[in-house]
């Protein structure tokens, strides 16, 4: 079975609301996986097992609003989504980047020699436009997610967005000549 | 046989202990809740302030008169009806309002001030003068609070039970549909219908509820 069984879960979650503890004790353990997986693609370190344990309580707070009648992933993914952008606007909008801070050695692999030139790249942004690639186009999240979290309306975001990579465009391409 | 003590220690286990039934919210009782404030306002406002004489004359006669009579409730009517599906929408965490709810909004709420400024765009300051000389103050106390009221009802029967991604969003929305049921229900007893009477009397306190209740949503709608 894969992590995410929408049939079963939602038939799980439906016996959870009339009261069944087998039913709610098997969704919350087929949960806790997927949800571990979910947070530990978007956060670094113990954070996302903290997380998934906020996530079952907000889970089992907030169960009524569930509609029997709906899909219950997009419930699920919406209680995670929340807690996630609360868990990244308490630490003031910063997420964790794989950027390793060692000098690219002889046999490096091609992903530091890429997070070497992101993270010099990003070195040459303003704080917003660096924060805005890593949240939109490294870590992936939506325009209306960052506003969320960062309070920014969806197009200035989108303003630093351009911004930024217009900028890193232009720096690669001196770079470039340099190296020429 | 499992220890309960290592039960306790489990998280899951200690949220399965804790389990009982529970109703999950539906869209139908805030319909139900809406009506019976919009009722509740109308009886208020016909026992104690009573009906505009015209209406007495019949609904044709006075749409023919004076289409402003019925049409002045209704756009405050369809204004809360409006407010109550985006309440429904984003009560759950899933919810969001897009498209042709947030165009109905805007629509109408240009449609008013549109009205509004050109009456003082092509009468000037003297109309403007005019309205502000007109008995405003119970028309705005009138619909701030019957809007509050309904408010209260509403955080007490519905909003605690929400979880929104959107808690300031609901709040707001919640003010301007607490104070648009009242304005619907007032309106069966105010007799100006100016534009700009109504875009300042009316839409002054349907703003400043929508603000108390972004307020509201942002203290006390977050989970």
């Amino acid at each position: 079975m894969s992590l995410f069984d929408e049939e079963t879960l939602r038939a799980l979650m439906i016996g959870a609301q009339n009261g069944d503890k087998d039913d709610y004790r098997d969704l919350l353990k087929s949960l806790r996986p997927y949800l571990s997986a979910y947070f530990q693609r978007r956060l670094r370190g113990d954070r996302g097992e903290d997380l998934v344990q906020v996530t079952l309580m907000a889970i089992h707070l907030h169960r009524h609003t569930y509609d029997p009648h709906k899909a219950f992933g997009p419930w699920l993914h919406a209680v995670a989504r929340h807690k996630l952008i609360d868990e990244v606007r308490k630490n003031k909008g910063r997420v964790y980047v794989d950027l390793d801070d060692n000098l690219p050695m002889e046999g490096s692999s091609h992903d530091n020699l890429y997070a070497q030139d992101l993270k010099a790249m990003l070195a040459h942004l303003s704080p917003d436009q660096s924060q805005m690639i890593k949240l939109h186009k490294i870590e992936q999240f939506s325009l209306e997610d960052i506003a969320h979290m960062t309070g920014k309306s969806v197009s200035n975001i989108k303003v630093l967005v351009h911004r930024a990579l217009k900028s890193m465009r232009q720096k690669a391409l001196n770079q470039d000549k340099t190296n020429d | 046989m499992t220890n309960p003590h290592n039960q306790n220690n489990d998280p899951i286990e200690a949220l399965v202990s804790d389990l009982k039934p529970v109703k999950p919210v539906r869209v139908k009782s805030l319909a139900v809740l809406g009506l019976l404030g919009l009722l509740g306002f109308a009886a208020y406002v016909l026992f104690f302030y009573q009906a505009r004489r015209e209406i007495d004359h019949g609904v044709m006669s006075t749409i023919l008169a004076n289409p402003m009579i019925w049409l002045k409730p209704l756009y405050f009517l369809v204004l809360g009806l409006l407010g109550l599906t985006g309440i429904g929408l984003l009560s759950r965490p899933e919810g969001t309002i897009k498209g042709p709810l947030l165009i109905g909004f805007m629509a109408l709420f240009a449609l008013m001030f549109l009205a509004g400024g050109l009456v003082l765009a092509f009468q000037g300051p003297k109309e403007l003068a005019h309205q502000l000389s007109q008995p405003f103050v119970v028309s705005v106390s009138t619909i701030f609070g019957g809007g509050v009221i309904f408010l209260l009802v509403l955080r007490a029967f519905w909003l605690r039970r929400t979880a929104s991604q959107w808690p300031q969003a609901l709040g707001a929305i919640s003010g301007l549909t607490s104070a648009c049921l009242m304005s619907a229900a007032y309106a069966l007893h105010c007799p100006q219908d100016s534009p700009l009477y109504l875009s300042l009397f009316y839409m002054g306190p349907v703003l400043a509820l929508s603000i108390l209740g972004a307020w509201l949503g942002r203290r006390e709608l977050k989970w």
